[in-house]
């Protein structure tokens, strides 16, 4: 293992700020279906949006992580990771039509 | 509305303290909690579920990653072995019947319960034993088939991720969990965003499950860090009978 080349705060940072954004949009949205206010539905699908997002970013980041730490072939996998998350969503939009 | 929202938010407090002490997605409590006490039907728990256990783990293994409990290159090829068998599990679950996944299930659950109860056989002291370079082959299918189960019975898979890493690739029990829960993430996201994008997630009820899991899940992977193995290896092994007594008398129930 070459963990230790690894800088884990870069994703505990990404994940807290992203945490904050979900609580931020999720608490919103709970109180606005609560009150029956119109702009739930909007705050939930932002934050919806929001952790596919972060799915990504985090992909990329880990991938960039190991590129710096010369670990080329997990870089390369990261990547592949990320393409096969992106096929799997587009084939199957594809197929359901 | 209100009362119906706080139960929501029940519920997703509850699959955030299981999940995130465990290791595991949450979808194991959430599907039950929607539909056996709220009444939800399972067509409308299920993505909720899903896209709930996206933002579980991620909650849960913020706290693993900051005490660097997450092996990254065990999490990158898992991930992807776990990818690709979500694929498969999920075109598969048109011709498989239901009742042999249960069965498979069941008896898989049954058995990794009691072996992780009884412990890893390790003699080597305070150095553990990094399996990874004789069993990858091996650890890379059984992820694959975990990937195929969890895309036929719509779960995380972290109920199973965390027997294999622990046990057959030899992390160590912390590791283990924290590399469960982030393979989750991956795991659980591709089939979130078809829900979403099919239209089939109900966000007035997902909203308030994620609020609470989000509470929920920070105060589990907080807590997970803390506890003793051996209390983890209990709590693990009862909640695994649980599932597999549920599978089992669905299996049941189908059959008479």
């Amino acid at each position: 293992m070459r963990e230790h080349y690894f800088r884990y705060g870069t994703i505990v940072t990404l994940q807290r700020i992203f945490w904050l954004l979900f609580v931020a949009l999720f608490g919103l949205a709970t109180a606005f279906y609560a009150a029956g206010h119109r702009y739930a539905g909007i705050a939930a699908t932002g934050g919806t949006f929001a952790i596919l997002l972060l799915v990504a970013v985090i992909t990329v980041t880990i991938a960039e992580l190991f590129r710096m730490a010369r670990l080329y072939r997990y870089w390369l996998l990261s990547y592949m990771l990320l393409t096969i998350l992106l096929s799997t969503i587009l084939l199957r939009m594809y197929f359901s039509g | 509305m209100t009362p119906e929202i706080v139960w929501y938010v029940i519920c997703g407090m509850s699959a955030g303290l299981l999940g995130g002490y465990l290791g595991l997605g949450g979808g194991e409590v959430i599907v039950p909690f929607l539909t056996i006490i709220l009444g939800v039907e399972v067509k409308t728990a299920v993505p909720v579920s899903v896209l709930a256990v996206v933002v579980n783990a991620l909650s849960s293994s913020t706290e693993y990653l900051r005490r660097g409990m997450v092996d990254f290159e065990l999490t990158v090829i898992l991930a992807i072995f776990m990818v690709m068998g979500n694929i498969t599990g999920s075109t598969l679950s048109l011709v498989v019947s239901e009742e042999l996944v249960r069965m498979l299930l069941t008896g898989l659950l049954i058995y990794t319960a009691f072996t992780l109860l009884k412990g890893r056989q390790d003699a080597s002291g305070l150095v553990f034993v990094d399996n990874r370079r004789h069993y990858m082959g091996i650890v890379n299918v059984l992820a694959f088939f975990i990937g195929t189960l969890s895309g036929l019975i719509g779960v995380g898979g972290g109920v199973m991720l965390l027997p294999l890493i622990y046990l057959v690739v030899g992390c160590p029990l912390a590791t283990a969990r924290g590399t469960s829960a982030f393979i989750v993430v991956f795991s659980a996201a591709a089939a979130s965003a078809v829900y979403l994008l099919r239209g089939d997630v109900s966000l007035a009820i997902a909203a308030p499950v994620i609020f609470g899991i989000l509470v929920g899940g920070r105060l589990g992977g907080f807590l997970g860090t803390m506890a003793k193995p051996v209390v983890i290896r209990v709590l693990f092994f009862v909640v695994m009978l649980y599932l597999a007594w549920r599978l089992a008398a669905g299996m049941l129930e189908n059959l008479l």
